[in-house]
């Protein structure tokens, strides 16, 4: 038997350190999932985020917890708890206002002024818990025709599940008017705010691998493509595949709108670069 | 010779359109033309000797890029063509070189620093200046610094460049005119950064406080090189001198300012600097850095280094924080632990802790769990039954802060948690969260409870039950439920009750876990084996030979393998050699890492085989299993591959191996007589 008995109170689990070799392991194992790069503190980062994960599964190396994600029945299923916790879901409503007003007052009158356009659809790439996608259906709604919609995706399945309750706090409002969050959200006790009913109609949610460019098919033909602070986490190969499948996914004349630090110089594309009053913004060409 | 085949050259024919598009599109159908119907020798030949006429040419800026991509695109095989083309002169030689700089090798690296040694065009030299910088060797690095008098200061600066980039040494002697002039002064400090000498401390330091902002990053950089280079060599304390000796506010406002810089690697170094200094004026530059993820947990162990005097700063920003930034600052007040204990503080985190926002909620539970004492007892406990992350953190949270206040004891805590009897869901999971954790003190009060769970509806509370049982120290009845749990209907309850059985050391579960080894999921079975393997016991062994032998899942044999090194015997010795042949390379990895402790020149034969092997991982594994196991006659092959080895981690870890080996010789060679050639185990 073995006994351990800590002098004092005890403390949170100690963390188990990672060695080079497995945090490279892991790194390329996320890299292959879903095209994230993990930068050179990619060790620091895996440690941080994944040391609960040894404790859950009780393992007791990263080399284990590598095994566990490359052998076990349930490695699938942890891969996707893995991606969860590496990756980034910060995100707010209305973000980067001047893109969105490029989006309604130039590129929906050119979707709408076209010979026999119906009403746009709308992909919102990586929309981590569904901001952006409630954000570009209200402005759809204050513009765009009946019928509009937005398909919201993301590699999280609790993003995504987040994302199709439409309930958020007050940090998600840090940045919209008082009048919009008023016009489209209804206060829920307790200070939260869940999207009104109209607007969650038109956005649907879908759990979506970006590298899995073979699914974009099943989003049908879209409109526009918001893919916000998004490809700056991806390698230039997953960036180049995703931005292709993007191309594919887009109607002709469709637009793409990458994060203002964001531009596919280093991905050989066929977009076409169209300068807006505000802002930057790809377009299929047709 | 015979002409292009007709479909390579349609493509070629685009590369000088004036439109965008159909450039970009020709390189792409190109491209899939050479990959999906590779074209013969010959034909791949002049189509690359038309693709380097298109780089050279001078008519078509646009041209010349399309060609490089496709060249680049094409790879290695192009470089015989290209060092042709650079023996034979000629135009474009700037654009070929940055060519091999893309897609050459170490075997260029002569040619490179012909090139840049000669005197011609400095562009010409600037880019062989950079191709060395990537491609690395002692040669290229004579080459470099060669070149830093040299009477172009581009050539200087992009010398300095690649120099840094390769974390060469320069005496700072050598530097001292290239740190005078203005152009090459960012470029040297960077260089200055690798050179080890407590010396130039004061004089990086005094450059945080430059004028041109590049030379400041490029200066804060430098410096926590420096220190992490110094403390490797047992001299940690140069730079603190440095630092303290040119304290003061302009120096911290510099600092503070490079924590917003662009590039994560001038963030990291200006958090490290402002530790450095204890500066808790940095608080609040660091917590609007946080949006960053990759900063987020730097900026923890930043607060836990400031300590008790960061509390009146974080009182403050807490007072005045907006809503979004909340979380990142409850998790900034985490960093201080024990010192965080400020009634304020406390208060902000409770109301956090019970508000709508469950990012901070889960935020101000972490923080609590570092921070509280009896005071945040019983918030937490009602947290408890929160569903998802905050909940969870508030489990983990409650133990450490029961366990400080009250002592890890049942009969302690109890009284302070909500009802056990009839508590269900995220409660329930909860409760064995924090049991686990609490449990680690010894107490055996904690396990009935949880034996009591392991008999509940909700498959998560069970799999959580048996995780904690396994979690308490000392003898006591849990390892009886535990080997019944092996036969729950859910896989992940079955291995959980392995891992458990297999912490708690318990020998009479062996015959549990041996049947549990038999178990249809493939998780459990590797969970058992693992557990047998831990327990050590010789009963187990035959059963994990049977296991490396006819388990069809990696996993479980990769565990099974730990334990036949252990044997000593022929059978398992010959057996870990044949599995270095296993197509699977996890178990490849285990059998060298298996065979590192065994006796035998067969041994070391057969690890220094897989550092032929494709996988990185793979070669790194024989690297550490030749070095641990001693046998010097591994030496020469070992140095062979060093030579050659492509991947810098793996180099760096045969590097280790030859060193290992070569102290392990000279101590042979010291001992005359004791050197019977045969390796240590």
């Amino acid at each position: 038997m073995n006994g351990r008995l800590p002098p004092g109170g005890i403390e949170p689990p100690v963390r188990v350190r990672i060695t080079p070799e497995e945090s490279r392991l892991l790194a390329e194992l996320i890299l292959d999932y879903c095209g994230v790069l993990l930068g050179g503190d990619a060790g620091f980062l895996l440690e941080r985020r994944l040391a609960s994960r040894l404790d859950h599964l009780s393992l007791g190396s990263y080399l284990e917890y590598y095994h566990y994600l490359s052998y076990d029945l349930g490695g699938p299923a942890e891969l996707l708890e893995c991606i969860e916790r590496v990756t980034t879901h910060e995100t707010y409503l209305f973000r980067e206002q001047f893109q969105l007003d490029a989006f309604q007052r130039e590129i929906l009158p050119v979707l709408l002024g076209r010979r026999g356009a119906g009403a746009p659809v709308v992909w919102s790439a990586g929309c981590s818990t569904g901001e952006e996608a409630y954000t570009i259906a209200a402005l759809l709604t204050e513009t765009a025709r009946p019928g509009s919609r937005v398909i919201g995706s993301d590699i999280s399945v609790r993003g995504v599940r987040a994302a199709e309750a439409g309930i958020y706090g007050p940090s998600s409002f840090r940045t919209t008017p008082e009048d919009r969050r008023e016009r489209y959200f209804e206060p829920l006790p307790g200070g939260q705010w869940r999207a009104i009913e109209p607007l969650r109609r038109m956005c649907t949610f879908v759990h979506l691998n970006l590298l899995d460019t073979a699914r974009y098919r099943e989003l049908g033909a879209i409109d526009t493509i918001f893919c916000r602070n998004v490809l700056m986490y991806l390698s230039n190969q997953a960036r180049r595949r995703v931005v292709e499948g993007f191309y594919d996914a887009l109607v002709p004349g469709g637009y793409l709108l990458l994060g203002h630090s964001e531009s596919l110089i280093s991905v050989p594309g066929r977009f076409d670069l169209v300068n807006l009053s505000n802002d930057l913004v790809y377009r299929k060409p047709g | 010779m015979n002409p292009l085949r007709p479909d390579l050259a349609r493509c070629l024919e685009s590369f000088g359109s004036e439109r965008w598009r159909e450039r970009k599109d020709a390189a792409r159908d190109l491209m899939s033309v050479v990959r999906e119907q590779p074209p013969a020798p010959d034909q791949l030949a002049l189509l690359v000797e038309q693709l380097l006429d298109g780089l050279v040419s001078p008519d078509s800026v646009a041209r010349r890029s399309v060609c490089h991509e496709v060249l680049t695109g094409i790879g290695p095989s192009v470089v015989p063509a290209i060092r042709r083309r650079l023996r034979a002169g000629g135009p474009g030689a700037r654009m070929i070189v940055d060519l091999l700089g893309d897609v050459g090798g170490v075997d260029d690296v002569p040619l490179l620093a012909a090139i840049l040694g000669a005197p011609g065009d400095d562009n010409v030299r600037a880019s062989a200046a950079t191709a060395l910088g990537v491609l690395g060797t002692a040669d290229a690095e004579r080459a470099l610094t060669n070149v830093l008098s040299d009477s172009s200061e581009m050539l200087r600066m992009f010398a300095l460049d690649a120099l840094a980039r390769l974390g060469v040494a320069i005496a700072p002697e050598r530097l001292a005119p290239l740190l005078a002039d203005p152009v090459t002064r960012r470029a040297a400090v960077a260089v200055l950064g690798h050179s080890g000498d407590p010396r130039v401390a004061g004089p990086l330091v005094r450059y945080l406080g430059e004028a041109m902002p590049g030379v400041r990053a490029a200066a804060a950089v430098a410096v926590v090189k420096l220190h992490a280079t110094l403390s490797l060599r047992g001299d940690p304390v140069a730079v603190a001198a440095a630092l303290a000796a040119g304290d003061g506010e302009p120096l911290r406002q510099r600092i503070r300012e490079l924590v917003a810089h662009r590039q994560l690697e001038v963030k990291l170094a200006a958090l490290a600097l402002a530790g450095a200094l204890a500066d808790v004026g940095s608080l609040s530059y660091v917590l609007q850095a946080m949006s960053d993820p990759e900063l987020r947990e730097r900026a923890v162990e930043f607060a836990a280094g400031l300590g008790a005097p960061a509390v009146p700063v974080l009182v403050d920003m807490v007072e005045q924080a907006a809503p979004e930034v909340l979380g990142d600052l409850f998790l900034l007040i985490s960093g201080l632990g024990p010192a965080g204990n400020h009634p304020r503080l406390v208060e902000a985190l409770t109301t956090a802790l019970a508000g709508p926002d469950a990012h901070a909620a889960c935020m101000a539970a972490t923080a609590l769990g570092k921070v509280g004492g009896a005071e945040a007892i019983a918030p937490l406990a009602r947290a408890l039954a929160l569903e998802g992350p905050a909940g969870e953190a508030a489990a983990v949270a409650f133990a450490a802060v029961a366990g400080r206040a009250l002592g890890s004891r049942h009969a302690r805590v109890a009284p302070h948690l909500p009802v056990e009897e009839g508590a269900s869901g995220a409660l329930l999971r909860n409760l064995c969260r924090a049991f686990g954790l609490l449990g680690r003190g010894g107490d055996v009060g904690f396990v009935a409870p949880l034996i009591a769970w392991l008999g509940e509806r909700d498959v998560g509370v069970r799999l959580l039950a048996a995780r904690a049982l396994g979690q308490i120290a000392g003898e006591h009845e849990g390892a009886a439920a535990l080997a019944l749990a092996l036969h729950d209907e859910d896989a992940g309850v079955r291995a959980a009750a392995c891992r458990s059985l297999g912490q708690l050391g318990a020998a009479e579960s062996v015959p549990a876990l041996l049947t549990a080894s038999r178990d249809p999921s493939s998780s459990v079975r590797a969970a058992a084996v693992q557990a047998l393997v831990g327990l050590d016991n010789p009963i187990a062994l035959a059963r994990l030979r049977e296991v490396v032998l006819a388990d069809n899942a990696p996993a479980v044999v990769i565990q099974a393998i730990a334990g036949l090194s252990r044997s000593g015997t022929d059978q398992d010795l010959v057996m870990l050699m044949s599995l270095c042949r296993a197509p699977d390379h996890e178990i490849v990895k285990a059998a060298a890492r298996g065979l590192s402790g065994c006796k035998g020149h067969r041994a070391t034969a057969a690890v220094l085989g897989l550092l032929e092997h494709p996988r990185w991982d793979v070669r790194w594994a024989a690297a550490e299993a030749l070095g641990e196991r001693g046998d010097t006659t591994a030496l020469p092959p070992l140095r062979r591959v060093h030579a050659v080895e492509p991947d810098p981690l793996v180099r760096k870890v045969l590097a280790g191996a030859v060193a290992r080996l070569e102290a392990h010789a000279a101590a042979e060679a010291a001992a005359p007589g004791d050197g019977e050639g045969e390796p240590t185990a």
